[in-house]
């Protein structure tokens, strides 16, 4: 019962992630930062990835306090920002997050206060999602190694 | 003085002979030391796995400046003696608020030797102007290889004469110069023009971010396979005579002659001269080093990076 547990949890898995690939979502370097992933470090993908979630919030946060404030004009400081966001989350894989983050940054060189604004709402749209998705997945790989263990209860 | 040199070098060897025993079994030579510059904290522990991963011992700072102050070089007349140079490369992102990626190579690459009239004692010494005039005397510069030499104080020729064979001493024996070490550019952004200016500048590389575990290990493989750390060059010899069983990892696991450590012999006759320049590694991208076949299981590029980003960007 427990094996078809395992099974079942790896199709999930890999279902989850065809489909991340395929809506665009994830791209080849997630599967890079996998590649990292080993028994000397074996939490390295969801250590990244929660260090980005980190980042990234405070990211948003700079950026719609930016854009809330009336006599806002420091496009140049709302650059700096989405340059940051963009690297990281091209260094996650993430690559939604990041066209959406490329077509905020032509919006603020263009000085455009309500392209930015819409452009950020976009943004903040697709790191939900892109955060709720990938929480899913280190979900069922918990699930999966726990299942896992109890079938093989000796590893090595 | 002169004592304090050789002092130094004894406790040196001493060390590596402790190490030599605790460890028998894995390799007690020279661990390749990365310095990683990245301003982007998810890069940075990126980068870092990407590089422990293939065997290399890590350092990482947020800042061109940090990196400075980490080499010992931040300061406007700061010398740092030979032996402290810690690192083997240096590995830097080009966008960074501050000093930039490529100040940061600028830097690098501007430093100079100097000698001081204490033998045995050899100092790097940041200077941007061939030849300077001050109260205390002149300063003569003196060339010897890619070493520019400059001699503090300068009032009798015999000193020239005294200071070359001193150089010459230096220079046979297994020490990094400053300015040779190799420095890297990583960058999102493909911008042709860029990465010549870098190249131009004497990087030794262009990595197009996000980096993959296949370029580090190319990296690797390309610079540090070839004998071209003189100090070295017999331990690597010995390490690749025995070892052919490694295939996705590019460290031999087991070294069965740990007495390849041999400090104080002469530079293997047998050995390359280390290539001088920038794009030397490009040509002997697959086939140099069968023994390390690190890219067995990746498909190895025909062409060298930079020419496949000029690639990559005509088809954009």
């Amino acid at each position: 019962m427990l094996g078809l547990g395992v099974e079942r949890l790896r199709g999930d898995m890999n279902r989850l992630l065809a489909l991340l690939f395929h809506q665009g979502v994830l791209d080849e370097q997630f599967l890079q930062l996998q590649q990292l992933q080993d028994e000397s470090s074996p939490n390295f993908v969801s250590e990244v990835v929660n260090i980005y979630f980190q980042e990234s919030e405070k990211l948003l946060r700079n950026l719609r306090s930016l854009l809330m404030d009336r006599e806002f004009s420091d496009y140049k400081k709302m650059g700096v920002h989405l340059n940051q966001f963009i690297g990281s989350s091209s260094s996650i894989g993430a690559k939604r997050v990041r066209n959406v983050c490329v077509a905020f940054r032509v919006a603020s060189e263009q000085n455009n206060r309500l392209g930015c604004l819409r452009a950020l709402e976009l943004l903040e749209h697709e790191y939900c999602y892109l955060k709720n998705k990938l929480h899913e997945l280190f979900q069922i790989e918990q699930q999966r190694l726990l299942a896992a263990a109890v079938r093989y209860p000796v590893q090595h | 003085m002169a004592r304090n040199g050789m002092f130094s070098r004894r406790r040196r060897a001493e060390k590596v002979e402790e190490y030599d025993e605790l460890l028998p079994l894995t390799e007690a030579t020279h661990e390749v030391h990365v310095l990683a510059v990245d301003d982007s904290l998810v890069d940075r522990i990126v980068i870092e796995r990407l590089l422990k991963i293939t065997s290399c011992k890590v350092t990482t700072v947020d800042s061109g400046m940090r990196a400075l102050k980490y080499l010992g070089l931040d300061e406007e007349e700061s010398s740092v003696t030979i032996d402290d140079l810690k690192v083997d490369l240096i590995i830097t992102d080009y966008c960074m608020p501050g000093m930039t990626g490529y100040d940061l190579l600028k830097k690098i690459k501007s430093l100079v030797v100097r000698l001081f009239p204490d033998p045995g004692k050899v100092v790097v010494m940041r200077s941007l102007v061939p030849a300077v005039e001050t109260a205390s005397g002149k300063i003569a510069g003196v060339r010897l290889g890619t070493i520019d030499l400059w001699v503090w104080p300068f009032s009798d020729p015999g000193q020239v004469v005294v200071m070359r064979s001193l150089v010459q001493a230096v220079e046979t024996t297994s020490c990094r110069n400053a300015r040779e070490v190799p420095v890297v550019i990583m960058s999102s952004e493909n911008v042709l023009a860029r990465i010549d200016r870098c190249l131009e500048e004497g990087a030794e590389d262009f990595l197009l971010k996000p980096v993959k575990l296949a370029d580090v290990k190319r990296l690797k493989s390309c610079m540090f396979n070839e004998d071209r750390f003189r100090g070295e060059e017999k331990g690597m010899n010995k390490r690749k005579l025995p070892e052919s069983s490694s295939d996705d990892s590019s460290t031999p696991t087991l070294s069965p002659s740990p007495s390849s450590l041999d400090l104080s012999s002469t530079p293997s006759p047998s050995s390359t001269s280390s290539p001088s320049s920038p794009k030397a590694f490009s040509s002997s991208l697959s086939t140099d080093s069968p023994t390390h076949s690190t890219d067995s299981s990746m498909p190895s590029s025909p062409t060298s990076p930079t020419r496949r980003l000029k690639m990559i960007s005509q088809d954009l």
